[in-house]
């Protein structure tokens, strides 16, 4: 069937909203990716959007001497790592335990004591 | 023949012998050892992440000092909480937090789900990806990261904002977005739904992604436009999803968010309309060490956040889409 007027109109609307989306997603990351890339006292001028206007590796070489940065990547990695590890293995298996027992009684013994965690983000904040 | 049915009741009895309703309770769950076993570390990550620091909420009825310990501490039954209703923020605090949140709920809810739909008509397959995974980058950001980002878009020397503006003759003269309060909530609103919008979308997506083919073949033949297909099959068939994720929502009213009008906020002059639950619980409780103080707010607001879903839960029963 070939599309009809209206159809068309409304995915050209549709492709246009999108680009604008991508851009609008991206475009601070350029930014801030140009930024660096570009020698930090004429950035502090402004005006820097799409190109660096005064090309520079320094801010680079400067970060990287830092050996805590290094320190917080492992960590972070190991943190994420580590983390989704642990919670994939733990919810896999709750859940496959709770999907195999076929009477719901000893199940929903489970799921109340599990829902105070659906709000315990919520509700326990000052404490940590 | 008679071997495999024979097979089928040997079965049928193995599971009555572990799963029937003549037993008793804790006899089924002997006798379902291993498949206990599975539940338990999730039990126990339970207990010790949610049910251990219940007792702190204690806490809020005490007037607790770190020096005499949680036993020693006077009780003072509710002060801590007529302090808060008496506060002179309070009105403010709450204003703000249920307004923030109720435009989140207005325009940050259903832009994940335009965009699943808007992504959902595309044809070209590069194209899609290109703009899913884009619009993904901003989640795995931090506040920190996103909050200086906003603010180098949004200043008023040479920030990218004010040059566009600017350069569309738009404006006359830069506005200074960051040190007005009447753009803080549009800031806030249009911060987040930018960080969010795209991994919000993965949902809905994966939902439309579950819809019959065969209701759209027979829409197409009943002379169904692909718009009108949207309204009638698409939205129609995600509706469960998207009532699931409204209840959700409406749960979490009063946490209007805490990094990002932290981070954002973070200018005094904005406190009028910055300030909500959360921050004012941070600032006026865990940054002054008024402990008891900053528990009795957090557990007045998690009482209301529990009535809420509750509510709303009530509500989206009478559609057969509740969440228990």
């Amino acid at each position: 069937m070939k599309p009809s007027t209206g159809d068309r109109i409304v995915s050209v609307i549709i492709h246009i909203l999108l680009i604008i989306i991508g851009f609008v997603s991206i475009y601070p990351f350029w930014n801030a990716a140009v930024i660096s890339f570009n020698n930090g006292i004429d950035a502090l001028k402004g005006g820097i959007t799409f190109w660096p206007r005064e090309f520079t590796l320094d801010n680079y070489k400067f970060v990287f001497k830092d050996k805590r940065l290094i320190n917080g990547f492992i960590i972070s990695v190991l943190r994420t790592g580590l983390g989704t590890a642990g919670a994939i293995l733990c919810t896999s298996i709750f859940a496959y335990g709770m999907s195999k027992r076929s009477s719901s009684e000893e199940n929903s013994i489970w799921e109340w004591l599990s829902l105070p965690c659906i709000s315990a983000e919520a509700s326990f904040r000052p404490i940590c | 023949m008679s071997t495999q049915s024979a097979a089928v009741r040997k079965e049928k009895t193995r599971k009555k012998e572990r799963y029937g309703r003549d037993l008793s309770l804790g006899r089924r769950l002997l006798n379902q050892w291993d498949i206990q076993l599975m539940v338990i570390p999730a039990i126990i990550y339970i207990f010790i992440f949610c049910y251990i620091p219940m007792y702190g909420l204690l806490m809020s009825f005490q007037d607790f000092s770190i020096f005499k310990g949680f036993w020693k501490s006077p009780w003072v039954g509710l002060k801590h909480f007529k302090a808060f209703l008496a506060a002179p923020d309070f009105w403010n605090i709450m204003r703000n937090t249920v307004v923030i949140s109720l435009l989140r709920i207005f325009f940050g809810f259903p832009a994940p789900i335009i965009l699943a739909l808007m992504l959902n008509e595309v044809r070209n397959r590069t194209f899609k990806r290109v703009i899913q995974t884009v619009s993904y980058l901003p989640h795995f950001l931090s506040w920190v990261i996103v909050s200086s980002f906003v603010f180098s878009i949004l200043s008023v020397e040479n920030g990218s904002l004010n040059l566009l503006l600017l350069k569309l003759n738009i404006i006359k003269e830069p506005i200074s977005f960051l040190d007005e309060n009447k753009y803080f909530w549009s800031i806030i609103v249009t911060t987040g739904i930018w960080k969010e919008i795209g991994f919000g979308s993965i949902v809905y997506l994966a939902a439309i992604a579950g819809i019959d083919p065969q209701l759209y073949e027979a829409a197409s033949m009943d002379g169904a436009s692909r718009t009108r297909q949207i309204f009638l099959i698409t939205i129609p068939c995600i509706l469960p999803v998207i009532i699931l994720f409204l209840i959700l929502a409406i749960g979490d009213l009063l946490s209007a968010g805490f990094e990002d009008l932290l981070l954002l906020g973070s200018n005094p002059i904005q406190r009028p309309v910055s300030d909500v639950i959360d921050t004012y619980v941070y600032r006026h409780g865990v940054k002054t060490q008024r402990f008891s103080y900053a528990t009795a707010v957090g557990m007045f607001k998690a009482v209301i956040s529990i009535g809420l879903l509750a509510g709303a839960n009530k509500l989206a029963k009478k559609t057969g889409n509740s969440l228990w």
